[in-house]
């Protein structure tokens, strides 16, 4: 077990240098430097010039690379462009509510989506099941940034309840989680509805109601554990999903996080800061995956790893 | 397996994990509420009125700088106008900031104005007035300017402002380090003397006019020197220290940043004790934040959202002048766009006060001027009329009957409107022959294209907007035709020699009588030429609730931090 983890986190490292190749290329090929950023559109050619100089982005490509990767191996990112900070700075500063937001969202996803599967599922066909089915589907179809300005509208300008933007305290959580969370809810529901279906029909479940158990004992005990190994196959992968949709609705919310700061720094061409953040995002997002495997034979005493 | 938990154990736990850690997240505070109770505060006693504290202006409208040197200002008078309400003033608008280094800053900044002070800041008349310097002149061989400076004021860490900040905030500037956008614009300061604590002298080559105005830049904010060295450039730009009437709070970053009232502050202070800047990238929410009275005052609202927020009884918007304008820039070293007579077809092929009315909503005027209107030496001439029957006869007399393809390249979103104007453009264009294909990039791609060399590039257009804030620095970086000119950021490959002439002499003469003929001779030969298409000049559009007063945003985009109370 122990071998497998380090295994798997050794793993880690030519994912990473892949990583960082493919986003150094993407950088390159993009029209547009950090230097032209900087000088926008009131400056001379003289100070671009003289900017890119001083931000290295003179040197051959391989050259800037191999300073890039040199230093990150040891935790160094560099400066970002754009605020002359260290990039694990800028990043670290931002992390906070982005964490929150996404673990807020996965948690009502990982809650509404399981009662709701299950519920649709024990009672297949009825109207229960269809009302499921019609709301996850608005809930995957509708994009955050729709049901962010609605949810605004009624709950910000027509009622004042909750204030529309800003982070900080719970209220101003409820809505960015909900916009979020909303399509992985419905993902989460139909995965359980599907997986306990199936389970439903196996012999040991029939066993277990011969044996006399109760309906709900059958279903907790019996059937939802054994349902469960696909939905957090899902669970794990609506991460990443949460982490990408995070940049919408940090956006629509004017949120400050890690979504919006990376397209900020995409658009200002913010190599260092770029190259540390989804580093680290694919650190989060693969470690996330690694859990879920172990997860797996928690949940079904077959499946070892050694 | 050898797993210390039970499977159930871990379970449990890991549904348990998130709930903790959503808890722990939630649980930092509450929110944050203004209450309206008023504060009194000793300054509020002195029963004064705004107006004393105001400096005066020390020019007469029209004037061009030079001319200043006199001391006409309350030295050192602090004033306010009533007591100081323990409320929050917050201002929206789209960008967040790179820097709040005055010199840095890529977006303008609200804060930088509620922090800093310059040494002459800009009237409504886009001429100057004393603020950290009370007088200025210049020497009789125009090569060195004298600014004598306001006594007794003091940087918010507590050290007194003197000429040695005068002289590092300009080394600063120049360092290379720096990164300074605006350096070029300052490397003509050979040398800043300080021959005691409140006079710096500023010896320039080439020799300019304009130097008061280069001191009004928001580059040009004053710096404090001892917090700067021991914070260092990039502390600084995060933490800044200055002498404005407010003192820096704190900087979220993506969510806000506050400051408080300076109670030391030299000039008129400010009437709430807060100032907090939030960005708030999507114009949609915006509206909202607006709507649902979450600000005082909301910048870049949607031109189509204007008519609907005009009807709420709580709101106003407001439209004043701005120097920003909207043209696009033809590249034009090459056929088709070397030949006047095409860049007068675009011209006279696109009704700009339809696309003003329509897709503007009104809130944007009619451009008559190569300059920016309401600067000193902008002169105005009639512009070509709406003609596409005289557009296609022009093409087809310069050899383009069957019309030609361009290339407009532009970023969406940095203003609203943006997008249909292009699309506007496009359409009158396709009346005449011209078939436009829209390049839609982010401000980096842009400005790639922007900057992209014409003699290679003969069919893009460009669209950026401009800001100048006086006559020469438009007219000299978007006409003068040397483009490897430092001072220089025209890549239009524009070339008029004879404009190239009147630009150096103008830019030399500092008798204003004189100079105004020159800058109207010059505006009249480029605007013969039409280098560019010219769309229009923006106006500041800003919607703010009904309680606030006093709020004055200047055509520069500078908004004055004194008067404005919140009833």
């Amino acid at each position: 077990m122990t071998v497998y983890i380090i295994k798997r986190l050794l793993a880690l490292i030519p994912v990473l240098i892949g990583v960082s190749i493919i986003i150094f290329g993407i950088m390159q090929l993009i029209p547009g430097d950090a230097a032209e950023v900087l000088v926008g559109t009131n400056g001379s050619a003289a100070d671009v010039e003289r900017i890119r100089e001083s931000l290295g982005l003179d040197k051959p490509i391989y050259e800037q690379y191999w300073l890039f990767i040199s230093r990150a191996a040891v935790g160094n990112f560099g400066r970002s462009t754009q605020t002359g900070r260290p990039a694990l700075t800028e990043f670290s500063s931002r992390v906070k509510p982005t964490a929150e937001l996404a673990a807020a969202a996965l948690l009502l996803a990982i809650v509404f989506g399981m009662i709701t599967g299950i519920v649709s599922a024990v009672l297949q066909y009825s109207v229960w099941d269809y009302l499921v089915t019609v709301v996850s589907l608005i809930g995957v179809s509708a994009p955050v940034f729709w049901t962010g300005l609605m949810m605004m509208l009624l709950f910000s300008v027509w009622l004042g309840w909750l204030p529309a933007t800003g982070s900080g305290s719970f209220s101003r959580l409820i809505m960015p989680a909900l916009a979020l969370g909303s399509a992985s809810t419905a993902i989460i529901a139909r995965q359980m509805r599907s997986g306990l279906l199936e389970v439903l029909r196996q012999d040991y479940v029939r066993t277990a109601r011969a044996k006399g158990l109760h309906e709900w004992t059958v279903i907790a005990r019996h059937a939802v554990r054994n349902a469960l190994i696909p939905t957090v196959t899902v669970v794990g992968l609506q991460f990443g999903y949460l982490l990408g949709g995070s940049v919408l609705t940090e956006t629509v919310f004017a949120r400050p996080g890690v979504g919006s700061f990376l397209v900020n720094s995409i658009q200002a061409r913010d190599i260092p800061v770029v190259q540390a953040t989804i580093m680290l995002l694919a650190v989060a997002f693969l470690v996330v995956n690694l859990l879920v495997d172990l997860l797996y034979a928690v949940l079904d005493p077959r499946i070892r790893y050694s | 397996m050898s797993l210390l938990l039970t499977r159930r154990s871990v379970l449990r736990a890991s549904l348990a994990l998130p709930a903790v850690g959503l808890l722990a997240a939630c649980g930092g505070g509450s929110d944050k509420t203004s209450t309206t109770a008023a504060e009194s505060t000793g300054a509020g006693a002195s029963g004064t009125t705004a107006a004393e504290g105001t400096p005066t202006p020390i020019q007469s409208s029209g004037s061009a700088p030079t001319a200043a040197s006199s001391a006409a200002t309350p030295e050192g008078s602090p004033t306010a106008s009533g007591p100081v309400a323990d409320v929050d003033f917050t201002i929206v608008d789209g960008p967040e900031p790179n820097s709040l280094d005055p010199c840095v800053g890529t977006a303008y900044q609200y804060a930088v104005n509620a922090i800093f002070n310059r040494l002459v800041i800009w009237n409504e008349k886009m001429n100057v007035e004393p603020s950290l310097a009370t007088s200025w002149t210049v020497s009789d061989d125009h090569k060195s300017w004298t600014f004598k400076l306001r006594e007794n004021v003091k940087f918010h860490d507590g050290s007194p402002f003197t000429s040695a900040d005068v002289k590092a905030t300009i080394d600063h500037i120049l360092d290379p380090n720096t990164k300074s956008n605006r350096r070029a614009n300052f490397t003509l300061i050979k040398e800043v003397q300080t021959p005691d604590d409140l006079t710096a002298i500023f010896v320039t080559d080439p020799v300019t006019p304009d130097f008061p105005f280069l001191m009004a830049d928001g580059s040009a904010n004053i710096i404090c020197s001892a917090a700067l060295q021991k914070m260092g450039p990039a502390d600084y730009g995060r933490k800044p220290v200055g002498t404005g009437p407010f003192k820096f709070e704190e900087w979220v970053p993506n969510d806000h940043i506050s400051a408080t009232i300076n109670e030391d502050y030299w000039g008129t202070k400010p009437l709430v004790k807060r100032f907090v800047y939030k960005p708030v990238p999507d114009p949609a929410t915006r509206v909202i934040v607006l709507k649902s009275n979450q600000a005082d005052l909301v910048f870049g609202l949607p031109p189509a959202d204007v008519p609907d927020l005009q009807k709420e009884s709580k709101l106003k918007i407001v439209d004043s002048p701005s120097l920003t304008v909207t043209q696009m820039q033809l590249k034009q070293a090459k056929p088709p766009f070397s030949d006047k007579r095409v860049r007068q077809a675009v011209n006279m092929a696109v009704d700009k006060d339809a696309i003003i009315k329509n897709v503007m909503g009104g809130f944007a005027r009619p451009l008559k001027t190569p300059d920016c209107p309401g600067l000193w030496g902008a002169f105005e001439f009639d512009p070509l009329p709406y003609d596409p029957e005289k557009a296609k006869q022009l093409l087809s007399e310069a050899g383009f009957a069957g019309g030609f393809d361009v290339t407009i390249s532009y970023t969406s979103g940095r203003w609203p409107g943006d997008d249909q104007v292009v699309q506007a453009v496009q359409g009158y264009w396709g009346q005449v022959g011209i078939k436009a294909t829209i390049k839609k990039g982010d401000q980096a791609t842009f400005i790639a294209d922007l900057t992209k060399d014409p003699a290679t590039n003969p069919n893009l257009v460009v669209m950026p907007q401009r800001t100048s804030y006086y006559t020469d620095y438009q007219l000299y970086r978007l006409y003068q035709s040397d483009a490897a000119n430092a001072e220089a950021a025209q890549r239009s490959g524009y070339n008029n020699p004879e404009v190239d002439k009147l630009l150096a002499e103008e830019r030399m003469e500092f008798d204003p009588e004189k100079r105004l003929p020159i800058f109207e001779q010059v505006q009249k030969l480029i605007w013969d030429d039409q280098p560019f298409l010219y769309l229009f000049s923006m106006v500041n559009l800003y919607g703010m609730q009904n309680n606030v007063s006093g709020f004055t945003i200047l055509p520069s985009g500078d908004w004055i931090p004194g008067p404005i109370t919140k009833g």
